[in-house]
């Protein structure tokens, strides 16, 4: 075990060796090959047809730097004549696979951002800010997501094939078609996480001393929807109607954990007042008689 | 070896050739995304007998193309307006007032609600904007959505209560009273003006409708709905929509042309509720001091109370008979300017013993034409709907196929006299059912299909043809007259037509007074009234053509 002379310990390493070797090669060349994959700077394949059209668009076209792999972005189809749901100039661009898969994108300027609402869709968060993502199983997925004043659309027919995150990864890495643009095909998704409702409306109180809050109740629901009040000081709640309600004209209104006070509407133009002390901190749910308008007051410290 | 080598590569090849082949896109039809464009507001229609009724419902369509809308009727004049197209289409809604172009769509509610149609490759938006009430100012303003009845729409995704978002509110003011510009009356109420924008794709080529969930029990009455269709890719009715003589496919099995037959009815007094013209039935009666008493009826109340519901109208697309078979009520109906603003609610039912534009449904029973009915009931009743002269093979329902019922088989549908067939179905609210009328069942007792133009008395079809020496069978009803068949004075027997020409089938498709007519009606005969006047209501015909 003592000696054991260098020569032979070399002819022993001989076959590792050449073995070891053999697979660095190998590792190597997968790295090469998979370099060969990563994303680098370059026009994106669509860029000059993009740019080809800007002059037509009161805004710049933004395309997205990720996109999976197998749309084929040099083949995109662009749209011009196609406008917002305001009515506003539009620019379509359809992005589509060898197998049919569609993908389409949608961007303009909203004259009425807030006005302009895509049904049954729940708000997410982008780095843009709030979006709006409307999933129907495997049938479509759609995100709607502000850039400054600029709405981009971003939806695909091929829900099973285009996920929520993919969406929201096209959304967020949005960009002028100009100049170098990177694009990729980036691995790490987004995760999609739904807003975090707005903090409830803050009753003020009045000079009497009275936290006083006028509730309407729409045929959208109540307004505000939720609201927050001190404990321990009075509160005077005005309630009243605006347009046809159905069953809005009764509000069940728990004033803490032990009462339950119904108020009803006898017209359009009535009013009813409640006033009570909130005794107890929490959250108080009311709704109307057959709970489908629904609202929530907070009791604060 | 060689020949086994041989063998090996061949079937490789053809393995191979298999995945080539099987390409998933229909050749040269590209998913696309169709816009339409409809705004939800009131207007006047007049009914069969001329009754003015007020209604709730949309107008619009699909966006670039040119619509034509037929303009509230005006109660007060008696006049009904000339169509208004507009060349470029339904305005784009746009956010917040009404305005510019949106205006001359104000209290102009079509009935029923313009058809809806796209492929199911094709990403459908649907933006919706609620232009109030205007036909009738003091009607309630209110809220209106689209329901998309049918379709697979995933339910949890309805939004959470912030942002929840389906129906689209009126352009009320926060005054409540007032409406569309409210810089001077406090605001717009949450959601005034908002333009909703619905996005569907739906995979199953089907029959589908849509209508107002806001207050289902009122809006709907009011008249707040339509068909949506929903056609494979390669189908030529892709490209006109139903009601237009084109072709496709449902379930696998090909029809030569499509028609919607839409039931519904209508009790008016729900209508003059809205419209606040409504006085409950009352008894006078005499107490025993010698004062009148005025009682509402039964449990009549002095608001209208949907419970009460009893209707005197039926109709199918919109029209009661005699306007189902084309037929004007001189004075109150004109065919020709309805088909110009409702061109996808044909209701008259037309097809040849003799002629298929598809070779390949040869090897059917008859050579005549197949032709696809989608029914849909959208009024609050059930309807037995009896079809004279055929049994009709039932494809589907609520937009699935009846697989047990009538396979595909090796790529044949199952033929006529096999299957589920039917002459009577009866159909709930909501329901939807796709069938298939064999027209060429009406040939099968004659051994040549067509005349012969050389030989005028050849041709068994001529037999049942009005304008034959045979005499045919057919009646015509005279509006004038309440509906009442028209008579030949010298005979007594009912007035055959004018035929046309037996050996031009062109002028057979002018409608029912040139060719041979079978009823397909409610059998709950009582509906086909036209408020207690009979024959109307619930009924239209069969056209057969040679």
């Amino acid at each position: 075990m003592a000696k054991t002379s260098p020569q032979k310990n070399s002819q022993k390493l001989a076959v590792p060796l050449f073995g070891a070797v053999f697979l660095v090669v190998i590792v190597a060349a997968g790295i090469g090959i998979a370099r060969g994959a990563q994303p680098k700077s370059q026009d994106a394949p669509e860029a000059q047809k993009i740019l080809d059209v800007q002059a037509h668009m009161p805004f710049q076209v933004l395309i997205p730097a990720y996109m999976p792999r197998d749309f084929i972005r040099g083949d995109v189809e662009i749209a011009l004549d196609d406008v917002g749901p305001g009515g506003e100039p539009m620019i379509q661009l359809s992005y589509r696979t060898r197998n049919g898969e569609t993908l389409f994108l949608k961007e303009w300027v909203p004259i009425n951002p807030e006005k302009e609402i895509l049904a049954s869709s729940r708000p997410v968060e982008t780095k843009w800010g709030q979006g709006w993502l409307l999933r129907q199983s495997e049938s479509l997925a759609a995100l709607w997501v502000d850039i400054g004043p600029l709405r981009a659309s971003i939806y695909s027919p091929d829900a099973g094939v285009i996920s929520p995150e993919e969406l929201l990864e096209m959304a967020e890495t949005l960009g002028p078609a100009s100049n170098r643009q990177v694009f990729s095909f980036s691995l790490e998704m987004p995760t999609v996480r739904e807003v975090e409702p707005p903090p409830p409306f803050e009753v003020p109180i009045n000079e009497d001393g009275i936290q006083e809050i006028t509730l309407v109740v729409t045929p959208g629901g109540y307004s505000p929807v939720r609201f927050s009040v001190r404990q321990g000081i009075p509160v005077r709640l005005i309630f009243r109607q605006l347009g046809q309600v159905g069953c809005g004209n009764v509000l069940i209104f728990p004033t803490d954990p032990e009462n339950t006070t119904a108020l009803t509407l006898e017209s359009a133009s009535d009013k009813k007042i409640l006033e009570f002390t909130p005794s107890v901190v929490g959250d108080f749910h009311f709704t109307c008689s057959h709970q489908m308008y629904r609202g929530m007051m907070k009791v604060v410290p | 070896m060689k020949k086994k080598l041989a063998i090996l590569v061949i079937l490789i090849l053809m393995i191979g050739a298999a995945f080539v082949i099987t390409t998933p896109a229909e050749a040269g039809v590209k998913p696309t995304t169709v816009v339409y464009n409809i705004y939800a507001t009131d207007g006047y229609i007049r009914l069969v007998d001329g009754t003015p009724l007020y209604i709730y419902g949309f107008v619009g369509g699909r966006k670039g193309e040119p619509i034509t809308f037929m303009p509230s009727y005006d109660p007060i004049s008696g006049i009904q307006p000339a169509n208004v197209t507009l060349a470029g289409g339904a305005p784009d809604p746009t956010g917040g007032p009404v305005i510019g172009d949106e205006l001359q769509l104000q209290g102009q509610a079509q009935f029923p609600a313009p058809v809806i149609y796209a492929t199911s490759d094709d990403v459908v938006e649907i933006r919706l904007k609620n232009l109030g009430v205007y036909a009738q100012p003091t009607a309630p303003n209110d809220p209106h959505s689209i329901h998309l009845h049918g379709l697979d729409v995933d339910a949890a995704n309805d939004g959470v209560p912030e942002t929840s978002v389906g129906a689209v509110p009126a352009n009320l003011c926060y005054d409540g009273v007032t409406s569309n510009d409210c810089s001077a009356n406090g605001g717009s109420a949450p959601g005034a003006g908002n333009v909703v924008v619905y996005m569907f794709h739906q995979k199953q080529a089907s029959t589908y409708l849509y209508h107002c969930h806001q207050e289902a029990d009122i809006h709907v009455q009011m008249g707040m709905y339509g068909a949506l269709v929903i056609y494979n890719p390669g189908d030529a009715a892709r490209l006109t929509g139903p009601g237009r003589g084109q072709g496709g496919t449902i379930y696998g099995f090909k029809y030569d042309k499509d028609y919607i037959v839409m039931l519904s009815e209508f009790d008016v007094r729900q209508h003059t509720d809205e419209e606040g013209t409504y006085a409950p039935s009352v008894e006078t009666f005499m107490d025993s001091g010698g004062d009148t008493i005025t009682v509402p009826v039964g449990t009549d109340p002095m608001t209208w109370n949907v419970v009460e519901y009893k209707p005197q109208y039926w109709m199918i697309n919109g029209l009661s008979f005699p306007n189902t078979i084309h037929l004007d009520v001189p004075g109150v109906f004109n065919y020709a300017q309805w088909i110009e603003a409702y061109p996808n609610y044909d209701a008259l039912v037309t097809g040849s013993v003799s002629t298929t534009t598809n070779p390949s449904q040869q090897f059917w029973k008859t050579p005549g034409e197949k032709v696809l009915i989608r029914m849909i009931n959208i009024g609050f009743e059930t309807q037995p709907m009896h079809m004279h002269g055929f049994h009709f093979k039932i494809l589907g329902s609520d937009q699935r196929a009846w697989k047990w019922a009538n396979t595909i088989t090796w790529g044949k549908p199952t033929p006529f006299g096999f299957g589920l067939e039917k002459n009577t179905i009866t159909i709930g609210s909501g329901e939807t059912y796709d069938i298939m009328v064999d027209f060429g069942q009406q040939a099968s007792n004659a051994p040549q299909y067509a005349p012969n133009a050389a030989d005028p008395s050849s041709g068994d079809f001529l037999t049942m043809w009005p304008g034959s020496t045979f005499g045919g069978v057919q009646t015509r009803y005279d509006p004038a007259n309440g509906n009442a068949p028209v008579v030949n004075t010298d005979t007594g027997q009912p007035v055959i037509p004018d035929a046309g020409d037996p050996f031009n089938p062109v002028t057979y498709v002018g409608g029912p007074a040139v060719s041979q007519l079978i009823p397909f009606h409610n059998h709950d005969d009582y509906k086909a009234t036209n408020n207690g006047v009979y024959p109307g209501g619930m009924f239209t015909m069969l056209v057969i053509l040679p």
